[in-house]
């Protein structure tokens, strides 16, 4: 396969990967609202039980994003 | 169906569309998107500098839009963020109001499929910044870009799919960090 093969496959399944995490949340999403909760609700719970664990998450995070962001 | 549930729907639709979209077009059944004016051209020498992708020629707003593509991009997202946000805030309102207070005062412990989805999260997290770290640290020829080159190729190759990802994504993320529950007020003592 030659750079440009390889450059769409890998932009096409860098969305795929994203998409579908985010559309299986969401999905699960509305099946919580069916019950009266939802992701967020239960995100904020975990984090309140973990608080460090969640701290070091969103540090992880931080990073990884200021990273795509940077220059 | 609540009004909550309705736009949650609308919005797993949307980024359901943008999902069939990519698998149609790994499919090769739809066309639209062409990479190649994200790939550098031939080094000058072997061995020389990193090439990250190449900008478009001209914005997909066109060449006398007074907003420049980033800005405008930047604006949509943020715009959806706080709009996701305060949707968000909605929710956890009405939910406060609905559960009882002792549940939102204690919190349960977690179930087993969130723990195991927080845990493949953080999986693929490692799985991501060890690929990224390789690509940064080596040559980053096209085949071996970091993840950051391709994203910023999908936004040159297909700039109004990009958009409509990253908008939904960011109503979906804004959505889900708002939440905070209200502490309730507690009954008063009968006298």
């Amino acid at each position: 396969m030659d750079a440009a093969g390889v450059v769409h496959l890998a932009v096409v399944v860098l969305g795929l990967i994203v998409l579908g995490g985010a559309v299986v949340c969401a999905g699960a999403d509305v099946m919580l609202e069916g019950r009266g909760t939802s992701v967020a609700q239960r995100l904020n719970r975990w984090s309140r039980r973990y608080p460090l664990f969640a701290a070091g998450l969103i540090f992880v995070f931080g990073a990884v994003l200021g990273h795509f962001w940077g220059k | 169906m609540t009004s909550s549930r309705g736009g949650l729907v609308v919005v797993t639709v949307a980024a359901a569309v943008l999902l069939g979209y990519l698998l149609l077009h790994l499919a090769g059944l739809v066309g639209g998107m062409s990479v190649q004016e994200c790939l550098p051209g031939v080094p000058a020498h072997p061995g020389g500098p990193p090439e990250p992708p190449l900008q478009p020629r001209q914005s997909p707003l066109g060449p006398s839009s007074p907003v420049e593509w980033r800005w405008f991009l930047l604006g949509a997202c943020t715009l959806a963020f706080v709009g996701g946000h305060s949707w968000g805030h909605v929710r956890a309102d009405r939910q406060s109001r609905e559960l009882a207070a002792d549940d939102e005062e204690a919190p349960a412990t977690p179930s087993l499929v969130l723990q195991l989805a927080l845990t493949g999260l953080l999986l693929a997290s490692v799985v991501a910044l060890a690929y990224e770290t390789f690509a940064v640290a080596g040559p980053q020829t096209p085949e071996r870009w970091p993840i950051t080159f391709y994203a910023r190729c999908a936004n040159d190759a297909a700039p109004w799919w990009t958009l409509a990802g990253a908008v939904t994504l960011s109503i979906l993320v804004g959505q889900w960090l708002a939440y905070q529950p209200r502490p309730r007020p507690r009954p008063r003592p009968v006298a």
